[in-house]
């Protein structure tokens, strides 16, 4: 039986018809004669015991709004009566749906001991949850209930274990795609039921599992690109433009769905880099390359041919005298966010490390510079984007992605005579891989911008990889061409030429999952077994953490951890009602 | 005459409050002080003496970079930027709408599980499938930095949604809050290429970015009752877009092959075969200007600032230096102690600046009493510090 149909059992209108005959027959009655009047006492007693009284709001005064806000008046029950009624419902004051609020906080001090009693959480429904949180206790949903149910907001658990470096545990993901496009009567929205299944070459036999599919517009192509499994690995070569059918593991073909057409799709060719007819001279890394017909890819030169400064060329000899030494430049700065106008011999000086050097050229976006004192802090040498510091001259200013040297060791020459000007070349150097910059310096250390004198190499700066950085497609008629660096003479740089490679599948290169085997990634930390460690998290919420610090170890904290807090002091400042003023009393005068 | 602070008025004026923070010229540092034992929230006020009071009860502060100031977005409010999960739908971009208005659920988020290093991404919805809603296994995931392009669940038995990916962030962001009165994530443009292989994802996303696309046609109400393959053209625009009808289940939608240059308004949509009436109900929606996806902060209606400092037991000592404190405030360029207040000499012809900080945190003692500039003031409940807990302050300024 339900306490709720216990509760309803009465015993008073039972009384009249348990009393005895003569009570009714000997004694006086009530005015309409019904029953006698010690019968009308005994009713009315009984009646009395059974009284139960409407809840008040003053039986809720220990709750807090949020607790009761979701219950509904008609499920409320009394909370006091009197001796029958209180001895009907003895019951059901030992079941958490039924029982009496008074009553409710011993339950909840016997099962839930460790939060306080003006909580967010309906305390009904907690102590039904409370064996699974417990259970729980540790976890990112604990933290969240907790500061749920104490403070209505939800925390942020960092782990710093996260970021604690350890030897060789990189997760090294590489990717490869083949991109596809229609064929016959698959269309692109087929093309998602390849995954899991095998494609096959029709022409080639190639085969490998497709992984993932992505459909992506390249230009005013829609294609797909299947994402193959690197782990079950290619076999064979897939040729650029072959047909592809689906197959399972056994070789069984796979139709599309309610048909009895098998799952095929064309191949389309992808760039796979530059096949060189000549090499060239004179380039640089991350040089111009200059694509055509090949949409929605970006090349950039990966590897330089090293050589050695075979002469140079003097065009104007300016203020050098015989013997002056020939200066050789040969670093530069890769440069970003220039702000303001940079000359030749500025002085560059860096804002935080105090680094100096003298700035000689400007080619693009390479800044050369040479007499360099202290070390920038470069993008390269922060590892991150934007980390650079800014380096000013004057009120002008910059940030440099890295610092590249373009040799081992540098040439010498000077400036000498034999009935004619020319350049002896003393030392040709060792391992240019490029041209470096060459000038007569005046008295005051200035480049004598008079003279013309120009280094020539046969092979320093040639072009020997060039990498595909964002993969396209391969249009009609693909063209690739390279700076056209003519210089001076006979002594002119070669201009690099090649073809655009084509291929079947687009190697996307690979990345870690995990940077935590790198030590040199800017997150990464050694262990201080402190905060630093295995065993300790980091709880970010906006509430004092003096307010909750020991609750959270008796509740969720788990043991053989250490916490550490974040308190974190949240205030959204609304500006706009100022703003709006102020331009309203300045614009009227002139629009009335 | 009715007046209009445009949204591009409170993004400049919060980008250009931005940039008092990476400045080389100006210095931004929070401030804690006033360490009264039993000190009650209280409104502050704004006065010459109040200034003096402020700077009395100064205690330290801590230098804040630009690392430490971001674009935000409310999320999670109402209908606007809500999570992407089953059962939930999305109403589809418009260019009609104001982004600054009335909220719109056609932005949306997913989650990755790791809530420690785990991603947020952000998704723009260009077709929801005649009013469909999300299906769990359909919820979008970008690829790798080749994935510029928009997501299509058009395969079969899928939920029709067309999604396009905006960019990224990390869970454990401090500028992501989800405090439920508290509920922001940042959002950043790129303008430059990054080297992380995340934000290379963006940055190919911005890179990919069409002006003047259409990338969404829409029905007015179910979208069926075209043949099926039949060829749309758009009028407007350099008249190079290029689609046709395709069919989902029971639904339709345009299978849109070439989205187009040059559209800044479509006067007629043409679906071969199709009578006026059935065309009239078909909408062509309009990249915002540079293309989806080239400006996040723009496309997501940023206007607000987040501004942070992480103070630590190193930054400033907790059991000697400061060991409460319930005054947290922003400061403007103060000077070092020692050196003096701005002035003009007798014989000068400028302003003598005094020496401004550069440092990381100060002490009182290392500050030149009432100088520089205050420019954000919150009087809290007493806050007790403790050696092992960071107090970060997080205070959005809303333009």
């Amino acid at each position: 039986m339900l306490h709720k149909d216990k509760i309803q059992r009465k015993i008073s209108p039972f009384i009249h018809s348990q009393l005895p005959l003569y009570l009714d027959l000997h004694y006086d009655k009530v005015a309409d004669g019904s029953i006698s009047v010690f019968g009308r006492f005994m009713q009315l007693y009984y009646e009395w015991l059974e009284t139960s009284y409407d809840a008040t709001i003053d039986d809720f005064k220990f709750q807090s709004i949020q607790q009761v806000s979701d219950m509904a008046i008609s499920g409320l029950h009394s909370e006091n009566g009197n001796v029958y009624d209180r001895l009907v419902r003895l019951e059901s004051f030992r079941d958490v749906d039924n029982t009496i609020y008074k009553l409710l906080q011993y339950i909840k001090s016997e099962y839930n001991p460790d939060l306080p009693s003006n909580t967010y959480a309906d305390d009904r429904k907690l102590i039904k949850r409370i064996k699974e949180i417990y259970r729980a206790r540790g976890t990112d949903s604990v933290f969240s209930i907790f500061f749920r149910i104490l403070y209505q907001k939800i925390p942020t658990v960092i782990y710093p274990h996260d970021y604690v470096f350890t030897a060789s545990d990189g997760d090294w993901k590489r990717q490869k795609s083949i991109r596809v496009t229609t064929s016959g009567s698959i269309t692109t929205n087929d093309h998602a039921s390849f995954k899991g299944y095998y494609i096959v070459g029709l022409t080639s036999g190639a085969k490998a599992v497709v992984e993932d599919v992505y459909v992506r517009s390249i230009g005013t192509e829609i294609v797909t690109d299947l994402y193959l499994d690197i782990e079950t690995g290619i076999t064979g070569t897939f040729n650029a433009t072959e047909v592809v059918v689906v197959q399972t593991n056994e070789g069984f073909v796979v139709n599309k769905t309610g048909t009895t057409t098998q799952l095929q799709a064309t191949i389309k060719p992808s760039p796979q880099g530059v096949t060189m007819t000549d090499t060239g001279t004179g380039y640089y890394l991350n040089d111009v390359v200059t694509l055509t017909n090949v949409p929605e890819t970006i090349m950039v030169i990966k590897k330089m041919a090293e050589g050695r400064i075979e002469q140079i060329y003097l065009n104007t000899v300016g203020s050098a005298s015989v013997g002056d030494s020939v200066v050789f430049v040969n670093d530069y700065l890769e440069v970003y966010a220039v702000e303001g106008s940079f000359s030749q011999d500025d002085t560059l000086t860096g804002s935080v490390s105090g680094a100096t050097a003298k700035l000689r050229f400007i080619d693009g976006n390479r800044y050369w510079i040479d007499t360099i004192s202290g070390t920038f802090k470069t993008d390269d040498t922060e590892k991150g984007e934007y980390l650079a510091e800014e380096i000013t001259s004057g009120a002008n200013n910059l940030r440099v992605d890295r610092l590249i040297t373009i040799c081992d060791v540098s040439a010498s020459a000077v400036f000498a005579n034999d009935g004619n000007n020319y350049i002896d070349v003393h030392s040709g150097g060792v391992g240019y891989r490029g041209i470096p910059k060459v000038y007569f310096a005046l008295s005051n250390g200035n480049v004598d911008t008079v003279a013309g004198i120009y280094p020539y190499s046969s092979d320093a700066g040639g072009i020997e990889e060039v990498e595909v950085i964002t993969h396209g497609l391969i249009g009609t008629n693909p063209t690739v061409a390279f700076r056209d660096h003519s210089g001076i003479g006979i002594h002119a740089n070669l201009t690099a030429s090649g073809t655009v490679k084509s291929g079947a599948v687009v190697d996307h290169g690979g990345s870690f999952r995990s940077k935590q085997g790198n030590i040199s990634d800017v997150d990464a930390q050694v262990q201080d077994l402190d905060y630093y460690q295995w065993w300790s998290y980091k709880v970010r919420v906006s509430e004092d953490p003096n307010n909750w610090r020991g609750q959270l170890n008796r509740f969720a904290h788990p043991v053989g951890m250490k916490v550490f807090t974040d308190f974190t002091i949240d205030s959204p400042h609304q500006t706009s009602q100022t703003l709006t003023s102020a331009v309203c009393s300045t614009t009227i005068p002139f629009t009335t | 005459m009715g007046t209009l602070l445009t949204r591009n008025y409170k993004y400049r004026t919060a980008k250009q409050f931005m940039e008092l923070f990476s400045s080389n010229s100006h210095r931004v540092y929070a401030v804690i002080g006033n360490d009264s034992a039993s000190q009650t929230a209280s409104d502050p006020t704004e006065s010459l003496s109040s200034d003096f009071s402020f700077w009395d009860e100064l205690k330290g502060i801590k230098r804040i970079t630009s690392s430490d100031v971001s674009m935000v977005v409310p999320y999670g409010t109402g209908t606007s930027l809500v999570k992407l999960e089953d059962g939930v739908g999305f109403s589809e971009y418009d260019h009609a709408l104001d982004l600054f208005g009335i909220p719109t659920k056609f932005l949306g988020y997913t989650v990755e599980d790791d809530r420690s290093t785990g991603r947020v991404r952000i998704w723009k919805c260009l077709f929801n499938n005649s009013g469909g809603n999300v299906a769990e296994d359909e919820i979008p995931e970008p690829a790798d930095d080749t994935n510029v392009g928009i997501v299509t669940n058009t395969g079969s038995g899928e939920d029709g949604y067309h999604w396009k990916y905006m960019y990224s962030f990390r869970q454990n962001s401090i500028f992501f809050s989800e405090d439920i009165n508290f509920k922001w994530m940042p959002v950043k443009s790129l303008s430059l290429k990054p080297s992380d292989s995340e934000l290379l994802k963006q940055w190919n996303v911005q890179m990919a970015a069409v002006d003047g696309s259409v990338d969404s046609i829409t029905h007015s109400s179910t979208f069926s009752g075209f043949t099926n393959g039949s060829a749309v053209t758009l009028t407007g625009g350099n008249n190079d877009f290029a689609g046709t009808i395709a069919t989902l289940g029971a639904k339709q939608y345009v299978n849109i092959t070439n989205g187009g240059t040059g559209y800044r308004s479509v006067s007629a949509i043409d679906v071969v075969g199709a009578t006026s009436s059935e065309e009239s109900a078909l909408s062509a929606k309009i990249s915002p200007i540079s293309g989806h996806g080239f400006d996040a902060e723009r496309e997501l209606g940023a206007k607000d600032l987040m501004v942070t400092s992480q103070i630590t037991d190193s930054d400033l000592d907790a059991d000697t230096d400061i060991p409460r404190y319930a005054t947290v405030a922003l400061i403007l360029d103060p000077i070092v102690s020692g050196s003096s207040q701005d002035d003009i000499t007798t014989s000068g012809t400028s302003i003598s600046s005094g020496s401004r900080t550069s440092g990381t945190s100060y002490l009182q003692a290392g500050l030149l009493k009432y100088s520089g500039q205050i420019l954000y003031v919150d009087q809290r409940a007493t806050i007790t510090r403790n050696a092992s807990n960071t107090d970060t302050i997080r205070l959005v300024i809303q333009f």
